[in-house]
């Protein structure tokens, strides 16, 4: 696998996390708002954007950008949550789960136009964009912790960020940090209550006066921070009677608007050297002034290279702007902008030149900025070492593994067998150790292939709110359980009964909100979805308050099919007309829908289910609503077994169905028809012989007691082997499937046994 | 070369800005995917120094960033940021965070920001 692959598999796994997390908490934003929704959808939008953009993926890095402006918007309170924006979001969501789509196979999503969704968004936020009011306050006063003492020696400093840095003024606030810690900053352009605004306009180049005992290099140092490209020092005196920053600031000598300049240049396109006319304005102004700062720099202007093609100048002169101006101006010089270096008032006494003034001062303030690498280094790519903390594995190669594991297990307890001959004492410690490793491992495996429900329940309040939508019904849907964990193979097989039976639920259950009325009911109907471990197994309970299902209905469409004569029907149980459900070919609804799909009924759900080894089945109250209840297997690979002896022969009893074990009296057992029972602690048990199964019975006093779907009955066995975690291996499909028997396992002897499947046999 | 704890909550950022310390030749000393994990791992591992982004859940980068200062006042903690977020990132300077590295991360940038605030 590339690393670029690595990278892509990681981006989209974590995509996707926060992409579901997005869905999740906008669906309880509609009900309402929440705080703590809002800010988890923004901390979603917000790392889909960094990470889309690090992998270069620019449409979905733009529209998940315009999702976080919004978002932002509705975090600050300036703008209210209602249910366009919902929609919107909503789209914008789809949108992007295409995408990931697309990037999981190789894309990089600009196949995907958002500009649609993103001038969506754009019109949401100017609809209502409040102005916050939170304008930059001018600031007239200059901070400064002013200094008691009257030092009489100290520094004026420049410096000046460079130009491609993406936060400017923090790094002068950095680089005033640093001073403050050695001198006292007496004044400081722009001042630091400017840096820290939201919209400081920071030019890059910040002036400033410390008082300060440290010599130039410490000084140098504490203002060469990050990006700093450029810092002049220049020692200087201050009079006595100058002692604070008003003074310095009206003070005539030190009035930055008589004698400093910024002169910014805008050497032509056209101009072959542009670097070449860049330096010669450098000269011309250096004669006639004293250049505190430039960008770019002196030196890399004489090494050429990539010159911008704008030439900034700070410098302190005596003569005019006039002569300023003329001295920068020449040869394929476009444009020269002469101004005080002072923040406030930047627009006054600038002198211009160039065809188009007003453009070209924008071009000169922007063009910078406007110009970053067209395509970002994919970092991805460029660094050597590597330490990869999580790896991604196809599936099938999980499979495999797990596969040498059950191997490993099986050869393991063959060894064993063959090393009870031996009797070497060496031999069995070596054994122990390998086995405790191979069942270490096998746990891990085990662990490994385990996922949370939630990879399945995730998508599901949005099936709801869709179906419900679509409806026009008014459905509350809870969650509990997400976390619950079962194997892959389990979960995979699970998402689309689960969903069908969810769809149900709304499209057949929920009733209309005017029937639910009338029926005394909340208008707002409710669908529940829970999870469980019990009894080593997961259960999934599906709970609506809807309708429920009547009886006399299911019976009628039973006959109608022809899947019950009409005279047997009176003898049918409550609980044996609703199984007609599950039965191929039902399907109650009036009109086929699109919402649950068509002629797909819930004889589907139960296959599904039943070859996962589970089992299904519904409750329901006719107008109170239904149940259904999944109870699963955690995993199909491994279960833990009682192994007993039947007439002999092996055979393996699901530790999950096992009661007890018992020993009882064969006189007290009564005939009842063909079958045998026996009465056991208050109950009359069937008995279950597997005579046929095993070509004889046992006829001794134990049995095993076993239930299944809240029905007991007990098998009599030759004697109880123990318990044990064994391999489950299928059935080859050349046996087909065989009743009683849900699988085999073969232990370490190599014996092959078969495992009861105690939901066929009661 | 220093030792480094990296606090991002996304194992992709966490990845890509470990490499490039490693092309750096710095150590990383640990990871966090929270504040609070980062505060935690902060005072076990005392790091020389921390990258720390600023969006994330339990206890955002700022709060984080807070704590370990009153930890240690003279810790070194960069921040990841994007653009869009210089106000956060303002703020983080302010309780005293030494530099900031932006996403996307451009190498170069992120090595010569480290290697200066290790430096100071």
């Amino acid at each position: 696998m590339t690393e670029d692959d690595t990278y892509r598999k990681l981006f989209v796994a974590e995509s996707i996390e926060n992409h579901e997390n997005i869905v999740k908490n906008l669906l309880i934003l509609e009900n309402g708002s929440d705080e703590t929704a809002i800010d988890e959808i923004f901390r979603a939008a917000h790392t889909l954007k960094g990470m889309s953009a690090s992998m270069g993926f620019d449409e979905m890095e733009t529209l998940c950008h315009s999702m976080e402006d919004v978002l932002h918007l509705i975090r600050s309170g300036e703008r209210s949550v209602d249910k366009d924006l919902i929609d919107i979001l909503l789209a914008c969501t789809d949108r992007i789960e295409e995408m990931l789509d697309d990037i999981e196979s190789g894309g990089d999503s600009s196949s995907f136009n958002s500009q649609e969704l993103t001038e969506q968004l754009k019109s949401l936020i100017s609809e209502e964009n409040m102005i916050s009011g939170d304008e930059s306050k001018r600031d007239s006063q200059v901070n400064v912790d002013c200094p008691e003492q009257t030092e009489t020696y100290s520094h004026h400093i420049t410096l000046t960020v460079d130009e491609t840095s993406q936060m400017k003024d923090i790094r002068a606030l950095f680089a005033l940090a640093n001073l403050k810690e050695i001198g006292d900053i007496i004044s400081c352009m722009p001042t630091p209550e400017k840096l820290e605004s939201s919209e400081s306009g920071f030019s890059g180049t910040m002036s400033l006066y410390i008082l300060t005992d440290s010599d130039e290099d410490t000084i140098r140092n504490a203002a060469t921070v990050s990006e700093v490209t450029d810092v002049t020092i220049v020692p200087f005196i201050l009079s006595q009677e100058v002692q604070t920053e008003e003074q310095v600031f009206t003070d005539g000598a030190l009035n930055s608007g008589e004698n400093l300049f910024k002169i910014i240049i805008t050497v032509s396109k056209e101009s072959d050297l542009g670097d070449v006319r860049a330096l010669i304005a450098y000269q011309n102004l250096a004669d006639i002034g004293h250049i505190i700062s430039s960008e770019p720099s002196h030196q890399d202007l004489d090494d050429g290279g990539n010159f911008s093609g704008i030439l900034t100048v700070i410098l302190q002169s005596d003569a005019g702007a006039g002569a300023l101006h003329d001295a920068a101006s020449g040869v394929d010089i476009q444009n020269v902008l002469v101004e005080p270096f002072a923040e406030e008032n930047n627009t006054n006494n600038t002198i211009e030149s160039g065809s188009d003034a007003k453009d070209s001062e924008d071009g000169a303030v922007n063009s910078p900025e406007k110009t970053p690498e067209k395509t970002p280094e994919k970092t991805p790519k460029k660094s050597k070492k590597k330490e990869v903390q999580n790896i991604r594995v196809e599936i099938h190669r999980l499979d495999q593994m797990m596969n040498l594991v059950e191997d490993l297990v099986i050869t393991g307890g063959r060894l064993r067998q063959i090393a009870l001959q031996y009797n070497s004492k060496e031999m069995d410690e070596s054994l122990n150790m390998v086995s405790r490793s191979v069942s270490d491992l096998q746990n891990l495996m085990m662990n490994i292939r385990m996922i949370p429900l939630s990879q399945i329940f995730n998508r599901f309040p949005r099936v709801v709110r869709d179906v419900a939508i679509h409806d026009g019904k008014e459905v509350e849907f809870t969650m509990t359980g997400a976390e619950t964990e079962l194997d892959r193979s389990v979960i995979d097989g699970l998402g689309d009964p689960l969903l069908h039976l969810i769809r149900n639920a709304v499209n057949h259950g929920i009733e209309r909100p005017e029937q639910r009325l009338k029926a005394g009911k909340n208008s707002k109907g409710t669908v529940a979805l829970s999870a469980w471990r019990e009894q080593g197994n997961v259960v999934i309970q599906l709970k609506d308050d809807g309708g429920g299902i009547s009886p006399d209905i299911i019976l009628s469409k039973a006959i109608e099919k022809g899947l019950v004569a009409a005279e047997q029907s009176n003898n049918l149980t409550r609980e044996e007309i609703i199984d007609f459900l599950f039965m191929a070919g039902f399907s109650t609804a009036d009109e086929i829908t699109d919402i649950s799909g068509r002629g797909v009924g819930l004889d589907v759900v139960k296959n599904a289910i039943e070859s996962l080894k589970g089992t299904i089945n519904v409750e329901s109250e006719e107008g109170k609503g239904s149940t259904f209840t999944l109870i699963l297997p955690p995993t199909m690979a491994i279960i833990e077994v009682m192994m007993v002896r039947i007439n002999g022969k092996r055979c393996a009893i699901p530790i999950a169905a096992v009661i007890e074990v018992a020993r009882i009296d064969r006189d007290a057992i009564t005939r009842i028809g063909k079958s045998e029972a026996i009465p056991f602690r208050g109950e009359v048990l069937q008995i279950h012989h597997l005579n046929e199964m095993f070509k004889g019975e046992s006829n001794g006093d134990i049995v095993v007691v076993i239930q299944y779907k809240g029905t007991k009955c007990c098998i009599p066995v030759d004697i109880v082997e123990g318990q044990q975690e064994v391999v489950v291996k299928p059935l080859s499909n050349v046996i087909g499937t065989c009743k009683g028997v849900s699988g085999v396992t073969i232990p370490g002897d190599g014996d092959v046994v078969p495992i009861l499947d105690v939901n066929s046999m009661i | 070369m220093g030792r480094i704890l990296v606090v991002d909550d996304t194992l992709f950022m966490r990845t890509l800005l470990k490499n490039i310390l490693f092309s750096g030749n710095h150590d990383i000393v640990g990871e966090a995917e929270n504040g609070e994990d980062a505060v935690e791992k902060y005072t076990s591992l005392q790091p020389d120094l921390v990258t720390m982004d600023i969006v994330m859940p339990k206890k955002n980068g700022i709060e984080a960033l807070k704590e370990i200062m009153a930890i240690n006042p003279k810790a070194k903690v960069i921040m990841c940021t994007a653009v869009g977020q210089e106000q956060m990132v303002k703020l983080a300077i302010k309780t005293g965070a030494k530099g900031y590295i932006v996403k996307p991360f451009q190498a170069p940038k992120v090595i010569e920001e480290i290697n200066s605030v290790l430096k100071s």
